[in-house]
């Protein structure tokens, strides 16, 4: 299932240790899509906590997370009920608004227009929110 | 002293995850000579939860095991997570480029 091999890098005596997968799942285009949505969504939360300069290791991250996650969860089938595309760049703006609204709540100021210009999504949010 | 949560990355979706103690193991004991009725629930250690991600996460729990145990502790905290424990900061910011430069972006440190 995995194979572990070490690389001797570079003549360095560094040992890096790669696990490598045999990925009997990324065949899959419904596991494809999914991977692409998760990617998207985390790559998303990195730019924002990194724009807004909040560590990684910040203990408030925890409910922060998780409010957001129970607000995705409900915009996402709201979103879907109005029709939209929910791609991969859409889920990910989706997250976002999500995220920020969250971030809100636990009392971080965000400057405005703080995330790109998408009416449609921040719709669905306060939506949700209302 | 500080806690963190230790996330890898599923094997399916890649997105990252964290097992969760959900109720103590309930150990019962079966007997050559005897009935035995007692069954004893057994909280898992952080260790044991760990190596308990075998085949989840997309890197092999052994080989994170070896890496966080020389720069924090493993415990399960009080809502059954999978967490390490830290003297302060620093020692996280440590175990974290350790796993980074190990496994890439396979293994996160996070509330």
């Amino acid at each position: 299932m995995f194979f572990f091999v070490s690389l001797c890098l570079g003549g360095s005596r560094k040992k890096i240790v790669m696990a490598i997968e045999n990925d009997e799942f990324g065949h899959d285009p419904s596991v494809q899509r999914m991977r692409k949505i998760f990617s998207s969504m985390e790559k998303a939360q990195w730019e924002l906590l990194e724009k807004l300069k909040i560590s990684t290791f910040d203990d408030r991250l925890r409910n922060i997370r998780k409010t957001a996650l129970d607000l995705f969860g409900k915009s996402f089938p709201l979103a879907i009920s109005k029709g939209m595309n929910l791609d991969e760049d859409a889920s990910a703006g989706l997250y976002a608004f999500c995220l920020v609204q969250s971030l809100k709540l636990a009392g971080i100021l965000i400057p405005d227009n703080f995330l790109p210009d998408n009416k449609q999504l921040e719709a669905v949010v306060m939506e949700t929110i209302s | 002293m500080i806690r963190l949560r230790l996330f890898g990355r599923c094997r399916i979706y890649h997105d990252p995850v964290s097992p969760v103690l959900k109720a103590p193991a309930q150990i019962g004991w079966d007997s050559w000579f005897r009935d035995i009725d007692l069954v004893t629930p057994r909280r898992l250690k952080g260790r044991e939860l760990l190596l308990r991600t075998r085949g989840w996460w997309t890197v092999e729990p052994a080989e994170v095991l070896k890496i966080v145990e020389t720069h924090g502790k493993l415990v399960v905290g009080d809502n059954g997570e999978l967490m390490v424990e830290f003297k302060d900061q620093n020692a996280a910011e440590t175990l974290s480029k350790a796993l980074s430069d190990q496994f890439g972006n396979q293994m996160l440190l996070s509330p």
